[in-house]
Order: C-alpha cells, then sequence, then structure tokens
C-alpha cells in the first residue's frame, strides 16, 4: 500500500522543505517591500545600476584596477605601490574579483587608450586606463550597497529621533542625493565606506553598543584615516558617561567592551598587513602632500602649506578641538549622557573641524559630513537646504575638473555609448589656455567653490554646536511633534 | 532561527567585518602567476665560441599569461650593484617631488618582482660625492633633472672617472648634466651662470650624446628590436640620446624612437639608452617621471628601470642576435620553449630572461648561464 501515511520521510519531507523555504523567502520579500523605504531604495538601485557600468572617474578607477591586479596575481595590494590608502578598500574588492577572476581574464578588466594620453598630459587628473563595464559593476557593487547601508542607518536614526515620514525624507536626501551617487555609483570613490562605519559608530555609542561601536570606528579607519581623530573623543565619551549599568556584570566596563571592539577589529585586519610596502605606501603621499579644496589650507599663503602649521600644529589643533567638544557633549548632559541627537551634532562638528584642516579635501570627502548633515537637517524646517548646498557644491567641483563629459569614459571606450575623441576634445577644451578657462581662472573657480563648500562646513558646524549649546544651558526647545 | 530582527544590524556589522577578513586573506592564497625552470643542454662549440643550449619551461598559475624568454651573451657577468637613489631637499630639483619621490618607492617592488634582493638606500649630495670618490660602483638613480655640484661643477667632475670605474648612472629628467644645483640655489632655469647647458654632457660622455633638443615631449612613434624584446614602456624622447651620436659610444637604444625634428633638421632620438662609459655607464631616459600617471610617470620609469637591469641588456654582446620566444599560456599550462645563442670567446656566459608582460603586474626571472 502507498497510502498517504506510508509514504517515505524523504518523498514527503522535500516538497515541504522546499514550500517552507519558498514561503519564507516569499514572506521577507513581501517584508522588505513594505519597508517605508523599499520604493525609494529600488529607485536609487536603479539609477545606480544603469550608471555604474559605463561611467568612472579615471584618476581614481585606474588605481583600483592596479590594486585588483596585484591581489589576482596573488600579491599584497600594496606590491606595485599603487595602491596608497589603509587596506579597507583592498580588502572589500578582493573577494568579489578574485571570484570573477577566476572565470574571466584580467584583459577584460581595463584597457590602456592611446588617445588619452595628451588629455592625461593637459589635464593631469585623466589616466589612460579606462575600466571595463564588468569591472565597474563588480567594483562599485560594495559601494552601492554601502550608500544603501547608509541610508537605512540614517532612516534608523531618524525615525528614533522624529517619525518615520520624517526618515523616509531623510532615506531619500541621501540615496537619491546626486553627489551621493555621483560619488560611488559614478566615480567610483569608496568614501562613503568609511563614511558608513563612522556613522555605524555613532549609531552604536547612542545604542550603547561600546563594542560594535569600537570595531565600526577600527573599520572606518581601516578605508580612511579621518576617522582616527575621533577615537580620543570616544574614549571621553565613554569614560565619562553617566553610570547606568547594572552592577557585577560585564556591561558594567563599557571602556572594555569599546577597546576589545576597537582591538579585535584592529588586529583582524592588520593581520596579514605588509608593514614594509603597505607603510611606506600609506605615508609615502605625506611626504609630499597635495593641497586645496574645501579646506582653509587652500586660503593659506604657500609658503606656510608644506610647513609644520599643516603637517603638524592644524592636525593637533583638531585633535584637541574635537576632544574637548566630546567632553563638552558628555557634561551637557551630565544627569543621562548623549542623546542620538547630540551624537550625530557632535559628529557633524567633528567632522567639519577634521576636513577643514586637512591639506587636500576633495568632493567626495564630503560624504564624511553628509549623513549628520541629513540626518540634523532633515529634523528642522528648511534644513534640507543645508543638505542641498553642501551637494551642489561638491557635484558642480566635480563637474570643474575637467568638464562634465570626463566620467564617460568607459561608455565611449567600451560600448561605444559616444565618442572617445569627442570627450577628449572637450577636456582638452577645457583645459586650454586659449580655451574659456585658462589656468588661473580654473584656479579661481575651484577656489571660489571651496570657499561655498567651507561657508556649508561654517553653518553646518554653526547649527550643530547651537543645539549642544543650547543643551548645556537647559534652553533646547522640544523636538518638535 | 535566523537573529532577532533587533540585533540585524550586529549580524550586519559582524558580517561586513568576516569578509574583509576574507578579502584580507585570499589574495595570499592566488599562488604565484607564473613560475619557470631553466635546464642548460650540453655546450658546443660554434665559430669563434660556444653555442650555448637552454630549455626554459614555463608554467601558468591561476591567470593566463603572455611570457618572453630571451637569451643572449654578455660582457659581464658580475652581479647587479646596490642601489643608491639621489634626493637631497636642500638641493633644487626640476619637476614634481612627488613623482621623483614615487620612483624611489616602485623600484623597490619592481626590482623586488624580478628577483633581485641586494642592498637600496638613499644618499644627500654629500653622501653622492663621498660615493663617487670611493670606489664602490653601486646603480646611481638620480631622477631630479638637477646635479648637484657636489659632483658636477666647472672645476669639479666625479661622475666621469666614477663611471669609468663600473658606475652604472640611470638618469631619468631634464638634460643631463646642464642644469647644476646647489644649497643656495632656489630655483632653476637654463641661463644661470653657474649651469653648465649643453656642455654638461660632455663633461660626462666627452662629446654630445643628446645634442640638440627638441620639441616636448617627443613621444615616440616607432619600436627598436630591444624595447619590444623587454616591453619598455616610457615613451618621451624630448632629451633622450641622438641616435646618430650613440654607435659612436657603442651605445644602443633601448627605447622607442622619436623622429623629432627642429628647423627642419631631423634629430631621432630614444626615450631609452644606454651609453656605455669605462667599465660603466649611463642608462639615460628621454625624459623624467612626468605625467600621466600609469603611461610615463614614476611607476613607468621605475619599471623600465628594473626591466633593464634585471634583464643584463646592458651587458648584451651586440656582435650577436639573441634568442628570443614569445609564450601564451592558459591557466594552469605548461610550455618548454628551446633557445640557442653563440656566446663569443671573450664572453663569460649568457643571460636567460623570462618575464610576465601585462596586464597583470610584470615579473622578472633573470638567470646566468656558463658555457
Amino acid at each position: 500500500m502507498n497510502g498517504p501515511g506510508d509514504a517515505s520521510p524523504t518523498s514527503q519531507g522535500l516538497p515541504d522543505r522546499l514550500r517552507r523555504v519558498g514561503g519564507r523567502a516569499w514572506g521577507i520579500v513581501r517584508r522588505t517591500w513594505a519597508h517605508p523605504v523599499a520604493r525609494l531604495a529600488v529607485l536609487g538601485l536603479v539609477v545606480r545600476l544603469l550608471l555604474a557600468p559605463f561611467t568612472s572617474w579615471t584618476g581614481d578607477m585606474a588605481f583600483t584596477y592596479w590594486t585588483v591586479l596585484d591581489m589576482v596575481a596573488g600579491r599584497s595590494p600594496y606590491a606595485s605601490m599603487n595602491y596608497a590608502y589603509p587596506p579597507g578598500w583592498a580588502y572589500t574588492l578582493a573577494a568579489p574579483f578574485l571570484t570573477l577572476a577566476r572565470f574571466v581574464p584580467p584583459e577584460a578588466f581595463g584597457r590602456f587608450v592611446p588617445s588619452l594620453v595628451p588629455v592625461g598630459v593637459a589635464a593631469n587628473m585623466v589616466i589612460p586606463v579606462v575600466t571595463s563595464p564588468l569591472f565597474n559593476v563588480v567594483a562599485k557593487a560594495p559601494l552601492i550597497v554601502g550608500d544603501l547601508a547608509a541610508g537605512l542607518v540614517i532612516f534608523e536614526v531618524v525615525r528614533g529621533i522624529r517619525d518615520v515620514r520624517t526618515a523616509k525624507r531623510a532615506f531619500a536626501l541621501w540615496f537619491l542625493n546626486p553627489l551621493v551617487i555621483l560619488v560611488g555609483s559614478v566615480n567610483g570613490q569608496f568614501d562613503v565606506l568609511a563614511s558608513l562605519f563612522l556613522l555605524a559608530g555613532a549609531y552604536f555609542l547612542g545604542r550603547r553598543s561600546y563594542a560594535y561601536a569600537g570595531a565600526s570606528l577600527a573599520v572606518s579607519v581601516a578605508y580612511k584615516v579621518f576617522a582616527a581623530y575621533l577615537l580620543p573623543a570616544y574614549v571621553v565619551l565613554i569614560v565619562f558617561r553617566p553610570r547606568r549599568e547594572p552592577a557585577g556584570s560585564w556591561r558594567e566596563w563599557p571602556e572594555l567592551r569599546f577597546a576589545a571592539g576597537l582591538g579585535a577589529a584592529a588586529a583582524a585586519l592588520l593581520a596579514l598587513f605588509p608593514w614594509d610596502t603597505g607603510l611606506a605606501a600609506l605615508l609615502r603621499r605625506v611626504s609630499v602632500p597635495s593641497f586645496g579644496g574645501f579646506t582653509i589650507v587652500t586660503f593659506l599663503p604657500p609658503d606656510l602649506r608644506g610647513g609644520p602649521l599643516v603637517s603638524t600644529v592644524l592636525p593637533l589643533l583638531a585633535l584637541a578641538a574635537i576632544t574637548l567638544l566630546a567632553a563638552y557633549v558628555v557634561r551637557a548632559r551630565a544627569d543621562e549622557g548623549p542623546r542620538t541627537r547630540d551624537t550625530m551634532a557632535f559628529h557633524a562638528v567633528a567632522v567639519v573641524i577634521v576636513l577643514a584642516t586637512q591639506p587636500l579635501v576633495q568632493p567626495q570627502y564630503l560624504l564624511w559630513l553628509l549623513p549628520y548633515v541629513v540626518v540634523l537637517g532633515v529634523s528642522e524646517r528648511g534644513g534640507w537646504r543645508r543638505v542641498a548646498l553642501l551637494s551642489a557644491v561638491g557635484m558642480v567641483y566635480f563637474a570643474a575638473l575637467a568638464g562634465p563629459l570626463a566620467f564617460f569614459y568607459p561608455a565611449a571606450v567600451w560600448s561605444g555609448l559616444g565618442s572617445t575623441d569627442a570627450i577628449n576634445a572637450s577636456i582638452l577644451t577645457y583645459w586650454s589656455r586659449m580655451g574659456l578657462f585658462p589656468d588661473s581662472t580654473w584656479y579661481r573657480m575651484l577656489a571660489n567653490l571651496a570657499l561655498a563648500g567651507l561657508l556649508a562646513f561654517a553653518l553646518e558646524a554653526w547649527t550643530s554646536l547651537d543645539h549642544l549649546w543650547r543643551i548645556r544651558h537647559g534652553t533646547e526647545a522640544a523636538p518638535p511633534a | 532561527m535566523g537573529p532577532k530582527p533587533r540585533h540585524l544590524r550586529e549580524w550586519a556589522a559582524l558580517a561586513a567585518g568576516l569578509l574583509l577578513i576574507l578579502g584580507e586573506a585570499l589574495p595570499f592564497a592566488q599562488g604565484t602567476v607564473l613560475t619557470v625552470a631553466v635546464v642548460q643542454g650540453p655546450s658546443g662549440v660554434g665559430p669563434g665560441g660556444s653555442l650555448v643550449h637552454v630549455d626554459v619551461t614555463l608554467r601558468a598559475g591561476g591567470q593566463p599569461v603572455d611570457a618572453t624568454a630571451i637569451l643572449f651573451p654578455v660582457t659581464n657577468a658580475s652581479a647587479m650593484g646596490p642601489v643608491v637613489f639621489y634626493i637631497d631637499p636642500a638641493y633644487p630639483i626640476l619637476g614634481d617631488l612627488g613623482s621623483i619621490y614615487g620612483v624611489w618607492d616602485h623600484l623597490g617592488p619592481e626590482l623586488r618582482a624580478r628577483g633581485y634582493a641586494g642592498g637600496m638606500s638613499m644618499a644627500n649630495a654629500t653622501q653622492l660625492a663621498d660615493l663617487m670618490n670611493s670606489t664602490a660602483t653601486p646603480v646611481v638613480v638620480m631622477a631630479t633633472g638637477v646635479m648637484p655640484r657636489t659632483i658636477l661643477n666647472r672645476t669639479r667632475n666625479l661622475v666621469r672617472p666614477w663611471l669609468e670605474r663600473g658606475g652604472v648612472l640611470v638618469w631619468a629628467g631634464d638634460y643631463l648634466g646642464a642644469y647644476i644645483g646647489g644649497t643656495n640655489t632656489t630655483d632653476v632655469n637654463w641661463d644661470q651662470a653657474w649651469n653648465l647647458q649643453y656642455e654638461g654632457e660632455k663633461d660626462v660622455f666627452g662629446s654630445p650624446v643628446v645634442g640638440v633638443n627638441t620639441t616636448f615631449p617627443g613621444t615616440v612613434n616607432g619600436s627598436t628590436a630591444v624595447s619590444a624584446w623587454l616591453d619598455i614602456r616610457y615613451p618621451y624622447a624630448y632629451e633622450g640620446a641622438n641616435l646618430s651620436y650613440l654607435g659612436g659610444f657603442g651605445g644602443f637604444a633601448l627605447g622607442g624612437v622619436a623622429n623629432n625634428t627642429k628647423d627642419n633638421v631631423s634629430f631621432p632620438h630614444t626615450s631609452l639608452a644606454w651609453i656605455p662609459v669605462g667599465r660603466g655607464g649611463v642608462l639615460l631616459f628621454g625624459y623624467g617621471p612626468v605625467l600621466p600617471y600609469g603611461y610615463s610617470a614614476e611607476d613607468a620609469v621605475a619599471g623600465d628601470i628594473a626591466q633593464a637591469l634585471r634583464s643584463g641588456i646592458l651587458w648584451w654582446d651586440r656582435s650577436i642576435l639573441p634568442g628570443v620566444a614569445n609564450v601564451t599560456l592558459d591557466r594552469g599550462g605548461v610550455a618548454t620553449v628551446s633557445l640557442n645563442v653563440l656566446v663569443p670567446a671573450g664572453d663569460p656566459a649568457a643571460m636567460v630572461y623570462v618575464y610576465s608582460r601585462g596586464p597583470l603586474p610584470t615579473i622578472g626571472f633573470p638567470q646566468l648561464v656558463t658555457p
């Protein structure tokens, strides 16, 4: 007899299990689609996936390309001394590209394009190596995930401070922001990952998840060193917090949890770090720094830029100012400890201080600050204008570097969508001394944009400091309903 | 059971961390791109020397590889000396300081990728003068475009005697010997009274090698045999050696050729040349490490220096044509190529040089074989 009751466990169990798995997967999809930002996220992802294959900033993507080639060749990312950042970005690229390289030869990753050489000579931010659409998508995928993750953290934070509707607006201000899309999905610059993990650090700090806060800070530094400026401040915020943890548990020792998280992440990420070439690569650009962009250093006399003022005094002042600010934030709410909004305001001011005192601040660095501007700005009447100002300044600065067509080389070189010669001609015309923008005009234009960026920083810092000041003096307005 | 929703963020952070750690370890699991084994066959007797035969077995790793094997007789079988890089912040430079330091940064990895395990150090102007006054004959790399007056000026010439003793000078910069700098020199221009201008190269070589320079950048528009054999990439011949003069020194072009003209006279210059002087000589680039990166800058200059020095081509006995084989290997592919060359009686050895071509970073395998 083969009645229903006699069926073997295997023959009956498999379809059941498949149904269960399918049902669970469908449930996840439904729940995800029901998330307040799902439709916005899909819109942002579609825009990114349309742009990512056919665009890049050769001046950055070429270095990503060479770093990938080093790792595909079984060497450390620093082996050829092309990669000059902390190791995080290279480690992020390793798994996807080493998997891809098992199926696709490295010739399919990028190509030297001789016709770009005169453009590279004239405008020294074009490199005559253009990465393929396949390479661009794989390299930018972690950045797209980073954009989305940062958007979700922003959503969570704003939902905690205000409400879902405002949080949704904040998500849109970030995830559909043209500057955010340009930096990651067009240019292929990885600043969003450093920004995401610092934002996560702030978020976990606000949730009193101190181990995760430490680990997030370490990972942020593994992408870009700037977050290291906040380390003493984190220590102050944790050590001098109001003591509310239950006695007798390890929760009583947040300092230990922070140090454990920080130390474990740092140790794991440095376990295979090649100290000889890695340190040389990291320090080489420090030995001959570049200057300019959204920093007060742009406006210093040239004689002062190369001296100890920029290399030592300003960084130390920045470090001291951020640490003192942390002490102020703790004292402002001595009874209950900083709230999420205080933590965000603190991070906004801290990042402004870091940016304003760096020797070189490129427009993609604005992503370090933008999450906090969004979180704080969206909660205030007309605060979105600050987001718009910062984003617009960054966008215009990018376009001013080599003209608006410089981003589309992959489309022209690999897909025939547009003409490489036309892009070359547009950049050469843009850079020609006989053209519209002789050198002096170009530098003046960038300096003016840098000034606009600094004013946006000042506005942000003022607003955030005002918030912290009001807490300290008990005049903080009740959060709007 | 999956993670509770309230712990999703922590799990996401942990997953990101684990991915990073995986990415940290993965490159080391890739294995090397190319391994090479050279087996020397029995030598025979040829006209005026010995016939050397080698079998070169190339094995690709996890990636497809294009490789070149070259075998040629050499007049000097000494091991390559240590590398000394000149840089002195107190002395002037022509060019971008970042790119000059960049040559140093890239040179170590490029040399090591070609099997170099010797010393590398920096020297300032005083140390360079001391070195050239001594019996040491390392490889000195200068990319500053300006000779420090400690080694060359109107009354002192330490360079030529040092070259004659066996020193190797690599010059990647503006016109060799033309610009002279001291600690009191803040800027550099052609008309400064202490500059040697066109006389500088005569002090070093005895007569002109560059001669009249032409229009910047003098990009090469043709290759030479050596540039093709060794995949020499540096493209500018603006102030490179003039081919018409090179033969008189027993030198030869390693780089490409630019048929530059000035006042309707043709000046064929090369982007990279070897000019023997006594027991040593000068490896002369057509200009310095200039933009754009990936083409003519620090990385390309360092790669070509390493390729020229490690291949042993500077000591090639040019009376004999090399044996050359180009090989394309699939992933995990193996190929064996046989190369033969005549080693004239006065030459101590032959050099087998095998290297991988791009896009993956070049690795090289030099090996001397004696008849």
